[in-house]
């Protein structure tokens, strides 16, 4: 489930609970689809689980910001989740913290 | 009465056998000391190239530095993998994008198809009113008429493309939508597999570095050991030397008691008998190891 909290200061922050998977990218597809803020924050804090459509998903966000590590920030929370982003080495591509 | 010959006889038969007894001791302490020294020598050096060989080992499999040996490879074997998982699941994600859009496009499609049958549905009722208009002129609305069945064939023509069309186009979606789902599906891994397999490369990197470790400081003791024991062993040396200083006073001893035997020549002084005798006695019960070697010799020495 996607929590969508629309532009704050040219901030849009998405919150996703539980799985992070292909299941989400209607959601996640509405959600991003308007004009794009400054920075986007992706919270995995309360996701426990996401696969490689998510981290798809992330990179096309990236691509949609002119692949500017700056511009997408990923909370990346504990457990699973930010295991997958260490091993995909998305520290290197986005702003991971 | 036992004469001085007798007794001169025996106690230089005692020393000298004790003399002898001591060299052979002499002989063997140092024969055993060479060899274990020797097998300690073989022992270290054995150790040394047991290390050498589990270095190769590891260098193999760790590399001398970061980025090298088969370890590492396989690290960034599991890299290439997710990365190139990543990649195709992206590229998916964005072919679900385009399939999106190409249904989109169709629905526009089918919303033209709409537009083009009640044209169509307009044009024949056109045609039918001419039609009626034709009727209604008679003779002279007859050519009329024929234009207005013209009109009338070609809207049916319309109607009939158009449903066309909308078969097609309800078959086109049925296949986007296996598309869509073939393409998710493509996009969907689980990555659990990746991390399992990157969690075991490194924990095989962390066990063979603490074995390594462990190896060479168990190493390291054995051989501060063995110098230890070797530098031990060089006792025999100093034993040696004892043994020959009180080989050298009983030689002393000897040579003066065989002077003084041929000096007084003739009866004992009494008391000495008794010495004679248990003399003779100590030498029939005394049994020692007659071995000369180490080699000669077998565990019941011992």
């Amino acid at each position: 489930m996607i929590d969508v909290q629309r532009e704050v200061e040219g901030v849009m922050t998405l919150r996703i609970s539980g799985k992070f998977n292909f299941s989400c990218y209607k959601e996640f597809q509405d959600a991003v689809s308007g004009p794009v803020p400054t920075r986007y924050v992706i919270d995995l804090s309360r996701a426990d689980y996401i696969d490689s459509s998510a981290l798809g998903m992330l990179l096309l966000l990236r691509e949609k910001v002119g692949e500017d590590a700056a511009r997408v920030v990923i909370k990346s929370g504990s457990g699973q989740p930010s295991e997958v982003l260490r091993l995909a080495n998305f520290q290197r591509l986005f702003t991971v913290n | 009465m036992k004469t001085a010959e007798t007794l001169s006889a025996l106690v230089g038969q005692t020393l000298g056998g004790v003399i002898d007894d001591l060299s052979r001791a002499q002989h063997l302490v140092r024969e055993g000391v060479q060899g274990l020294t020797t097998s300690f020598h073989v022992f270290r050096h054995q150790l040394q190239a047991q290390n050498d060989e589990l270095g190769q080992v590891s260098k193999v499999l760790q590399g001398q530095e970061s980025g090298q040996g088969f370890i590492s490879h396989m690290n960034a074997i599991v890299g290439r993998f997710v990365e190139d998982l990543v990649h195709v699941s992206a590229s998916s994600v964005k072919l679900v994008q385009q399939v999106e859009r190409m249904g989109t496009d169709i629905e526009q499609v089918v919303h033209n198809v709409d537009r083009i049958e009640s044209l169509a549905n307009e044009t024949r009722f056109i045609a039918l009113n001419a039609r009626i208009e034709a009727h209604r002129a008679g003779d002279s609305g007859r050519t009329f008429r024929v234009v207005a069945d013209e009109v009338k064939a070609l809207a049916d023509d319309a109607t009939g493309f158009s449903a066309h069309i909308r078969e097609l186009v309800t078959r086109t979606h049925a296949r986007l939508d296996e598309a869509r789902a073939a393409v998710s599906a493509l996009a969907s891994h689980d990555m659990n597999g990746a991390l399992d397999a990157q969690r075991q490369v490194l924990s095989a990197l962390e066990a063979l570095s603490a074995t390594n470790s462990r190896v060479s400081a168990s190493l390291s003791q054995v051989d501060h050991h063995i110098a230890q024991t070797v530098r031990a062993l060089q006792f025999e040396d100093m034993v040696s030397q004892i043994l020959d200083s009180t080989k050298r006073r009983l030689e002393a001893v000897r040579t003066l008691w065989l002077e003084w035997a041929a000096r007084s020549q003739g009866q004992l002084p009494a008391g000495l008998d008794e010495v004679t005798n248990a003399l003779e006695a100590a030498l029939t019960t005394t049994t020692v190891v007659k071995q000369t070697s180490m080699n000669a010799g077998s565990v019941e020495l011992f």
